[in-house]
């Protein structure tokens, strides 16, 4: 009897460790995580030349004599590769000027909605939007317009600086396929025909994936994305829907299962898959069009750090930061300037004529129409 | 003999009230200005303006669209809560009748899915139910089944996960109304020629039924409200209330529809309470009147 006691009472002080080790507060509003992370203050002095080696003469010129001693930055921006990347690359040299970099993670939804809530008293001096939410975040009076006077602004491409914002990163829209069922890779036009129905996976309503779904289908019927009902009816053949992903997991643990053999993603997110996965490829038909989906760097209204928040702009925005961005995420650059190493440029899309031939979509409609669509998408196509 | 200032009691409560009115009063007003706000095409903030046009669209303009979502959700909660009593009771039941250490351990392991949050919990039935997770595999594998079984973006993947989800809100209650039990209530049952499940439907149940429905209460707001579980394992094709408010608040960033369509079961509750409470004051007076004893 006594024995049994002892055991039972060991068993339960170990559980009783595990629960308060493991004890986290109920959370769950969002599948992405957003906690504040905060990086410690660089031990070395005044060592600006050695922290921004690498950078371009332009951001060394920039940043050369100023001193951020005592402020602090807060950034919004996903996690994962996007934080990773940050942390490597571009915090430190702020930090060597006396700068602390404060990181607010989390999904551009949640963040655009805090953005809003918060005006006039931002608690993010920069944050990582769409390209077609910066347009309306501008005109609303959360965001800045883009300061032309930063060096590297004049760097950037045409179709960054239409936005309004810094566009800092581009990864379009195309097809994700299994290379088992397209031998040669399938077109937008291929794609939406009743052949396929039940097997195309959709992105969620709304995101950047279902915007281009808009503007493609809408040009395959010979007019844009304005023509909602007709895409509606269009996107019908493809019922029933096998797969509504949320996650670039998800959707690649079903196409390489034969559940789903196609669906639209961003071409970063599918590289990164098709890196994990033999039997899937990606490719970014030209026809009817290919659709610009663009993270776009703002300077939140009412910043209390603005220097700092342009400094913060510069050195995201250079050759450094794009082409790390290039290589382990497989974002475009929109800095011209930059070179993108030959190992990743294939899969990376770069350079002026590439970038000419991306479309920016009526993204004052698409903000309304995201609001407008909801019910009629659901109803029709998902439910 | 002392006596308390006039005053005290309110300065008691003074410090609850306004923590109450700071953190829930005005934000709430503030959702009910939204609900009558514009929504102004093209823009992400609403206008001041006061307009019907939010409910409007959501009774109106599209049809029977959200009445069918409002319903869905109650019934989706109930069929949850349902389960989770028929599941809760013998669990709790067994567990009632441990003692010491080994009562703790069950309610220990019982209660250890709630430490990771909604979040970890769905995630993991997301493993267990896809077309090409646990489930479907060990009956494929096992030529029971041909294809696999639907359970994610399906309302029965939205069940079982609300179900598990939500076991020890009911149990723990239920645990505790079975300690108040008279332990001699059931053996005298059975000496008097009960067997096992008359003496536990006909004595047991009905003396603990009170902390059941203390319990289901809990669960049915639980499921009605939640959030989680629906959006990942409906994956976006079973819209109920937690869902629809997200998108429309937060992704589309609709705030007076998305108020409207929050606050309206809330009016609906109001007035229906409101009525309830009128038409029993209506049949006590109307009693008294008859010289019916009320």
């Amino acid at each position: 009897m006594k024995r049994r006691n002892v055991i039972a009472r060991f068993i339960c002080s170990l559980l009783a460790l595990g629960l308060l080790a493991g004890c986290s507060p109920q959370s769950g509003a969002t599948p992405t995580p957003a906690p504040a992370g905060s990086t410690p203050p660089s031990s070395s002095g005044g060592n600006g030349g050695g922290a921004l080696e690498g950078f371009s003469e332009q951001s060394i010129a920039y940043l050369e004599g100023k001193d951020f001693s005592g402020q602090t930055l807060v950034v919004g921006v996903w996690g994962g590769d996007y934080e990773e990347i940050i942390r490597d690359v571009v915090i430190p040299p702020l930090e060597a000027q006396g700068a602390e970099v404060q990181l607010l993670l989390g999904g551009a939804g949640d963040r655009l909605a805090k953005l809003y809530a918060e005006q006039g008293n931002p608690s993010m001096d920069v944050a990582y939007i769409n390209v077609h939410t910066a347009p309306q975040a501008i005109t609303d009076g959360v965001a800045e317009p883009a300061d032309e006077s930063l060096p590297v602004y004049q760097d950037l491409y045409d179709f960054a600086k239409e936005a309004g914002g810094y566009g800092a990163a581009i990864a379009p829209v195309g097809i994700q396929y299994n290379k088992d069922v397209f031998p040669t890779p399938p077109t937008w036009e291929q794609l939406f025909q009743a052949d396929y129905a039940g097997k195309v996976a959709f992105p969620t309503w709304p995101s950047t994936g279902a915007d281009a779904m808009l503007g493609v289908v809408g040009r395959l019927l010979g007019g844009d994305e304005h023509d909602t009902d007709a895409i509606i009816e269009r996107l019908k053949v493809l019922k029933p829907v096998p797969l509504v992903y949320t996650s670039n997991d998800e959707l690649a643990q079903y196409m390489s299962q034969g559940l789903v053999v196609a669906a639209p993603n961003q071409s970063s997110y599918a590289e990164a898959l098709n890196e994990q996965y033999d039997n899937l490829d990606f490719v970014l038909p030209e026809e009817p069009c290919s659709v610009l989906a663009m993270d776009t760097i703002v300077i939140t209204q009412g910043s209390k750090n603005r220097d700092l928040a342009l400094a913060y702009v510069q050195l995201a925005l250079d050759p450094k930061t794009q082409v790390a961005f290039a290589e382990k995420a497989y974002f475009g650059p929109t800095n011209s300037t930059v070179v993108v190493p030959d190992a990743v440029a294939d899969k990376v899309v770069y350079g002026e004529d590439a970038a000419a031939a991306l479309i920016n979509l009526d993204w004052p409609f698409i903000v309304q129409v995201r609001k407008d669509l909801t019910e009629t998408w659901n109803k029709e196509l998902i439910e | 003999m002392t006596t308390t200032k006039k005053w005290v009691p309110y300065l008691l409560i003074a410090l609850s009230a306004l923590l109450l009115f700071i953190f829930f009063l005005l934000p709430f007003g503030q959702l009910v200005l939204y609900s009558v706000w514009e929504n102004v095409p093209g823009s992400n903030i609403p206008l001041p303006t006061f307009t019907l046009q939010n409910y409007y669209h959501l009774l109106v303009e599209e049809g029977p669209y959200y009445m069918k979502i409002y319903a869905n959700t109650l019934r989706l909660a109930a069929v949850s809560t349902v389960i989770t009593f028929i599941v809760a009771y013998p669990l709790a039941w067994y567990i009632s009748k441990k003692r010491g250490m080994v009562k703790s351990f069950l309610i220990i392991l019982m209660m250890l899915p709630m430490i990771g949050g909604a979040m970890i919990q769905t995630l993991g039935w997301i493993i267990m139910l896809s077309p090409i997770g646990v489930i479907n595999g060990f009956l494929t594998s096992l030529h029971l089944i041909d294809t696999p079984i639907r359970f994610l973006g399906a309302e029965v993947g939205v069940i079982i996960g609300l179900i598990q989800s939500y076991i020890p809100m009911m149990v723990l209650p239920l645990v505790t109304a079975m300690g108040t039990l008279d332990p001699n209530l059931e053996d005298a049952a059975r000496s008097l020629g009960a067997g096992f499940f008359t003496s536990f439907f006909r004595v047991t149940v009905p003396l603990t039924l009170p902390g059941a429905i203390a319990g289901g209460v809990l669960v049915f707001l639980a499921n009605l409200t939640s959030f989680v579980t629906p959006q990942l394992l409906g994956q976006g094709k079973i819209p109920v209330f937690g869902t629809v408010a997200y998108t429309q608040g937060i992704e589309v960033m609709n705030y007076p529809f998305a108020s409207a369509f929050a606050l309206f079961p809330m009016a609906v509750l109001l007035v229906g309470m409101v009525l309830y409470k009128l038409i029993l004051s209506f049949m006590v007076r109307s009693r008294q009147k008859e010289g019916v004893a009320v």
